[in-house]
């Protein structure tokens, strides 16, 4: 494991344009998700707080599959991680096994800054449009049941909920990342690209349709180990 | 006048290989797939009701797909290079966009025409009695292709992957689809652009708009581009 080459590649390959495209994107569906939360909180004449919309729009449905989720994917997948010099990375950092790493800590890199990115622009635009609170407020006891929460969701704090849903969603999103990172040493940038994508909305929709995500972290943090001595195996074998 | 010819030359030979591409095929026979089946499953479905279905969301894909990577392939086969000497060292990419457009324009009206005769072969009075909203969409069909297609082909100038060149045209499509509703700016649901009769009534005065803003943008982008490369060489 080499520290210089892994700044040089974390600068080199350092997807700026897609980070900026995914920072528009995620703006939008951000204020779209926390527009239907003001019309909803007008029509049964109750306000939520700003954190039980944060909480209501990173576990929407359609905002973590079909959005932010191919976002993560665009983002990462540009990051080149195993292909972005070929066999001179190999050369480069002296060992086979210093590029899964390198690999692995890019997609750590990547997902630490998407999630400080989504996670400013959900929050900003919820505090914009409702005033804080500290335990939860009428209008989230009325709706929740509709949004797949269970009853024991509701005894904690919404800082805590926030708290859990953010670690449980960037550890499957870090998964996916590195699912990508293996794909993307045995095939083209765009095929994994396409791959992932596929894999990652099927797996996701599955966890959020259990809408409590906590009993299967353990097997999530399995799937990224498993995945991650895989790339070690693949690498050690193959030439990029 | 030589250069015109040159234009001519390159112009009717390209717009003859997008009819002979496998991409066209295969966007074709998805979009009779799209097309046929919902005539088929629903209910009394006519012309109207099976091309709003399933077609509208899956349009742009379809327009983009035939021909609009072609500038990516051409690069990763080195092609490119042999045209441009074969071109005396001068761009060809506005000239590509208008056959990028027409390919993409066919790509989306064949199925649709394909629909018509089927429908008009299992029910001929339903389709003469519907006829003003058949020719309204079957009218729209071919500059909502066009002008996804070059969307499309303006963004290869732009990413590096062939495949989010494609797909970002049908990305934003389907975002303005699902959050369009909820800003109320209704009037201008993307679907209807292609799908008039969806829900409700469009106000054609809107696609237009969209079809205008969309042709500029990609055209300068185009235009951009291939200034860019004249330099170079």
């Amino acid at each position: 494991m080499n520290i210089k080459y892994l700044k040089i590649s974390l600068t080199e390959d350092f997807p700026a344009i897609r980070l900026i495209i995914a920072a528009m994107v995620i703006t939008f569906a951000a204020v779209v998700t926390i527009y239907k939360y003001v019309d909803l909180s007008d029509s049964v004449s109750a306000s939520f707080s700003s954190t039980e919309t944060t909480i209501l729009a990173l576990s929407d449905m359609i905002n973590r599959v079909f959005i932010f989720l191919p976002l993560y994917i665009f983002v990462v997948s540009g990051a080149r991680l195993a292909n972005g010099l070929g066999n001179t990375g190999i050369l480069l950092q002296k060992s086979r096994a210093g590029v899964a790493t390198n690999g692995i800590l890019k997609v750590f890199f990547y997902t630490v800054l998407f999630a400080v990115i989504l996670l400013i622009i959900v929050t900003a635009t919820s505090q914009a449009a409702f005033p804080k609170a500290d335990d939860f407020t009428r209008a989230f006891f009325g709706t929740s049941s509709a949004y797949g929460f269970r009853s024991d969701v509701l005894s904690e704090t919404p800082s805590k909920v926030a708290v859990t849903l953010v670690t449980t969603m960037f550890l499957t999103y870090f998964t996916i990342g590195i699912i990508n990172f293996f794909l993307s040493i045995l095939l083209k940038e765009d095929a994994a690209f396409v791959l992932t994508v596929i894999i990652g909305i099927g797996a996701e929709a599955m966890i959020v349709q259990r809408s409590s995500a906590l009993p299967l972290l353990p097997v999530v943090i399995v799937i990224a180990v498993i995945f991650i001595l895989l790339s070690f195996a693949v690498l050690s074998r193959k030439n990029l | 006048m030589k250069t015109l010819k040159l234009i001519f030359s390159f112009f009717f030979t390209d717009l003859r290989r997008i009819f002979t591409e496998p991409t066209f095929f295969t966007s074709l026979l998805l979009g009779s797939v799209a097309l046929l089946a919902p005539f088929f499953i629903l209910p009394s479905s006519s012309f109207v009701t099976a091309q709003s279905a399933v077609f509208p969301f899956a349009a742009p894909f379809l327009a983009a797909l035939p021909f609009a990577a072609i500038y990516k392939t051409e690069r990763e086969t080195k092609y490119a290079d042999l045209l441009k000497i074969r071109r005396g060292g001068k761009s060809y990419a506005v000239t590509r966009f208008f056959t990028v457009g027409i390919g993409g324009g066919f790509a989306l009206m064949i199925p649709e025409i394909l629909l018509l005769a089927v429908s008009f072969f299992i029910n001929n009075a339903a389709v003469m009695d519907d006829l003003f909203r058949i020719n309204y969409t079957l009218a729209l069909s071919f500059p909502f292709g066009f002008v996804f297609a070059a969307l499309a082909y303006a963004m290869t100038f732009i990413t590096r992957s062939k495949i989010i060149a494609i797909i970002t045209p049908e990305v934003l499509y389907l975002l303005f689809t699902y959050a369009f509703p909820y800003l109320d700016l209704e009037k201008y649901y993307p679907p209807f652009a292609i799908a008039p009769f969806i829900y409700g009534v469009a106000d054609l005065q809107y696609i237009y708009l969209m079809f205008a803003a969309m042709f500029i943008v990609s055209l300068i982008i185009t235009i951009i581009f291939e200034i860019l490369t004249v330099k170079e060489s």
